[in-house]
């Protein structure tokens, strides 16, 4: 069997670009609200579903529409935050309430769009052509996928170091008590990671959909690798995030390499994500750069 | 259009099964605080191994006691890593772990008839000449004697001082490990348990429904037996099987509710959205549940009332 | 007698802070030792380091000859050494009567013989619910011993986390501030009874307290602790006397 290795580093590369964008948002409200958001995946999918709707339904323009599908996303992660986890929060809501109210809410947008847009497939129907890059095959949709999340990894970092709120923001994530006791509008910081979150998920969904097709389980199926990401970065770690969401990528395109030359199927590649989630939490359950102190 | 009588024994044999798997949560987390979200992988595996030893004409005692045991035992193996885990981190495992086994029973033909899944799954009880309608109370008596047997062995522990050890865990680990309890050894026992009563409901399933595949075991089960628990109230053992009861009433009814509303509404998304928006309701206003937790001393009522009983019972045995 | 627990350059760092800092104490067999020390020198994470709660970094813990560094709490205690704790951990969900009860390794707490073998552990159980009222009694809580637990007040608590103690009939009990927002008339009371329990059944005692005219009526021996490190030990005399431990002392007031 002949691999080519670039186009495994191609994939994983890739991969790695829509695994941050889907991880970001999921790691960064974990850390700051301290439970983890099931309902995270249905807003990758919420994301997919409203660009269908702008683009394919309304027939508006392609831009515009992945646009306003990001917005989108973002009013739901934060209207999620607003009328449900926050209110919760202050009613002193264990930690298990919490993840059952997210598992939840994630199943209530999951169907709500299952009964409007049925549950079935359904497809943007962009033919891709393909680019040749050397030995390496790649199309339009995924170095622009590559491209958004280096300029939002950009964004952000310049965010988080750079500017006012990206500091109340990582003083939040590394010591709540203190973050409020200086002064730090707690409220304000949550709402904005919850909207950012939201919007990057939106907008990987939208990635993951226009590469494959759009389904209901969209976000659902990479779940689990972005809770892989999230505890190997390390909870509420952008840079971690950003480095365990490519150490999983090329883990998962490995493993599927090893996987045909084994002549297993290639499901089989979320096992990896799961290895790798259950491996973090046996050796080092604060991840790569732990910023959240561990609950004792 | 189906038999109303046979819907409502259909949705009554449904709550008894998942009375079981409720009490098994009950038990894990309303005793013991462990956030056991794979439950639907303990019942999924009691199923599989029922539905493949019922197909070689095993009898029910034999392959229910298996299913049992070996959804015990993988509960056990579970716990020895997963246990150390603290709550999200171990609720995120279990999803996960409830994923990855429903990937190898989909994709492994050989072990489980992948995604066709296994048919023809003989009930337990056999009796000639009996009308469809009869067959069903059959089904029913089973299915509640082996709940009322659960729902002994609940009480039983919950009111003896192994259940005491659990309620301390639950609240303060760290004082139960300050007088002389293996905190961990409880942990996996209550798992270990919890997950065989789920295999048990498994097998019981199997062979009600005839038929078992991995579309049947998707994570929305956990979710309701969650549902069942918490509305119910958390270590309570009638709370849980009243959460059941509820639980399966409510999703029978919102799935009917499509014809009365006139909407056109698919019945399950509208069964799935509400039980969510029920979810978010209840852990919104009453996250206690519907029955509290007793607080009574251990040896009053259950005990005085079954001594008598167990010595009846010996006597009998040995006459 | 001889020395039922003794530790040798005990350490426990968090961080960069050295919690506990080369400690090496003796406990003589049946005596009532003390530990005082300024807020925040140590004294309860020395006791969380003998218990077992956290392992220490460097350094042996001794307790009846044999060697417990490194021991889970649990196994810690079936050992015969027994802590309390600063702020009660009471169980709230279970009466006062339960809470007692617990402490006590109990036949009926396997979950075979809690389902199988009942009448192994029914008897136990009978007689474990006298002792603990009786235990109550002496304490004067047993009017509250059906009640649940949270309805007691602190005072009460703090006499729960005795209670508790008392009925594990351990070797050595390490009390972490038993009388802390005790009223002075309860405070004796408890002294006293831990004077007659040492009497009575020999228990050794180790006690960290704040109310220092109080324990040294009470103390063989006293150990003071600052910032991790033991500055002071000896007689209640000759301690209350050292120029070091009035400095540290006055210093932190």
């Amino acid at each position: 069997m002949v691999i080519n290795w670039l186009q495994v580093l191609m994939n994983s590369l890739v991969w790695g670009c829509m695994y941050l964008l889907v991880a970001v948002g999921l790691s960064l409200t974990y850390g700051l609200s301290r439970f983890p958001n099931f309902a995270h995946a249905e807003y990758v999918t919420f994301g997919a579903y409203m660009a269908y709707m702008f683009f394919s339904i309304l027939g508006l323009d392609l831009y515009l529409s992945v646009g306003l599908a990001v917005l989108s996303s973002a009013l739901l992660g934060g209207l999620s935050y607003v009328l449900l986890f926050k209110p919760l929060k202050s009613r002193g809501a264990s930690l298990i309430h919490l993840m059952v109210a997210s598992i939840g809410l994630g199943l209530l947008i999951r169907h709500t769009l299952m009964q409007v847009f049925g549950g079935g497939i359904l497809s943007f129907k962009m033919i891709w052509p393909c680019i040749s890059i050397g030995p390496v095959v790649t199309t339009p949709l995924l170095l622009t996928a590559i491209a958004t999340a280096l300029i939002v990894a950009t964004l952000l970092h310049i965010l988080l170091m750079k500017t006012k709120l990206g500091k109340a923001i990582r003083a939040t994530a590394d010591n709540p008590e203190l973050a409020a006791a200086s002064g730090i509008d707690m409220d304000r910081v949550s709402l904005f990671t919850w909207l950012l979150g939201a919007a990057l998920a939106g907008f990987s969904g939208v990635f993951l959909a226009m590469r494959s097709s759009l389904v209901p389980l969209l976000g659902w199926k990479v779940l689990l690798q972005a809770f892989a990401i999230t505890l190997l970065g390390g909870i509420g770690s952008f840079y971690g995030t950003l480095a365990a969401s490519f150490i999983l990528s090329l883990s998962e395109n490995l493993g599927v390499v090893a996987l045909t030359w084994l002549g297993l199927s290639a499901d089989y590649r979320s096992a990896v994500a799961f290895i790798v989630l259950v491996s973090t939490l046996i050796i080092k359950p604060e991840g790569l750069i732990s910023t959240v102190k561990r609950r004792a | 259009m189906p038999d109303p009588l046979m819907y409502a024994l259909d949705a009554v044999a449904y709550a008894g099964i998942f009375g079981m798997l409720s009490l098994s949560l009950n038990l894990e987390y309303g005793y013991t605080n462990l956030a056991n979200f794979g439950k639907v992988a303990f019942f999924m595996v009691g199923a599989y191994v029922a539905a493949v030893m019922a197909r070689m004409k095993y009898p029910f005692a034999v392959y229910a006691l298996v299913a049992a045991l070996v959804a015990g035992f993988i509960g056990l193996l579970t716990s020895l890593p997963a246990l150390r885990l603290r709550e999200d981190f171990l609720a995120i495992t279990m999803i996960a772990l409830g994923e990855v086994m429903k990937l190898i029973v989909k994709n492994e033909e050989w072990l489980a008839g992948g995604v066709w899944g296994l048919s023809g799954i003989p009930p337990a009880v056999v009796v000639q000449g009996l009308s469809f309608r009869e067959r069903l109370l059959v089904q029913i008596a089973l299915i509640y004697g082996c709940l009322v047997a659960c729902y002994v062995v609940c009480e039983l522990i919950a009111k003896s001082p192994y259940g005491r050890v659990l309620k301390t865990i639950r609240e303060d680990e760290l004082l139960a490990a300050a007088y002389g309890k293996n905190v961990f050894r409880y942990k996996a026992c209550t798992f270990a348990l919890g997950s065989a009563v789920s295999g048990l409901a498994g097998a019981l399933f199997a062979q009600y429904m005839g038929t078992v595949s991995p579309y049947m075991f998707e994570p929305t089960v956990t979710f309701s037996v969650w549902m069942m628990v918490i509305l119910g109230g958390p270590a309570n053992n009638t709370g849980a099987v009243l959460g059941a009861f509820l639980v399966e009433g409510f999703h029978r009814s919102s799935r009917l509710l499509k014809d009365y509303i006139g909407l056109p509404l698919d019945p399950i998304n509208l069964q799935v959205m509400l039980t969510a928006l029920l979810v978010i309701t209840v852990v919104f206003y009453r996250p206690q549940g519907l029955l509290k937790e007793r607080i009574t001393p251990l040896d009053r009522g259950l005990l005085k009332k079954l001594k008598p009983m167990y010595r009846r019972v010996k006597t009998w045995v040995r006459s | 007698m001889g020395s039922i627990l003794n530790t040798d350059n005990l350490v426990k760092r968090f961080g960069g802070l050295t919690a506990v800092d080369k400690v090496t104490l003796n406990v003589e067999e049946e005596s009532i030792v003390g530990l005082i020390g300024p807020n925040g020198s140590g004294k309860t994470t020395l006791f969380n380091v003998l218990t077992g709660v956290y392992r220490p970094d460097a350094g042996k813990i001794f307790f009846r000859r044999e060697r417990i560094d490194g021991l889970q709490p649990h196994q810690v205690y079936i050992k015969g050494l027994v802590r309390t704790f600063q702020t009660p951990k009471i169980i709230q969900k279970m009466t006062v009567l339960d809470n007692v009860m617990l402490a006590v390794r109990n036949p009926g707490e396997s979950l075979l013989a809690a389902l199988f073998r009942r009448r192994r552990w029914i008897g136990f159980e009978s007689r474990l619910r006298e002792r603990a009222l009786e235990i109550l009694r002496f304490l004067g809580l047993d009017k509250h011993a059906y009640t649940p637990a949270s309805e007691l007040s602190g005072g009460q608590m703090k006499l729960l986390e005795i209670a508790r103690a008392l009925i594990s009939e351990p070797k050595m009990m390490l009390l972490d501030e038993p009388t802390a927002g005790v009223n002075p008339v309860l405070a004796y009371t408890i002294f006293d009874r831990v004077e007659e329990l040492r009497k009575r059944f020999g228990i050794t005692f180790f006690i960290i307290e704040h109310r220092i005219e109080l324990l040294m009526k009470y103390v063989d021996k006293v150990y003071v602790m600052h910032q991790g490190k033991l500055i002071a030990e000896g007689g209640p005399n000759d301690v209350m006397n050292n120029p070091d431990v009035v400095k540290v002392y006055l210093g932190s007031v």
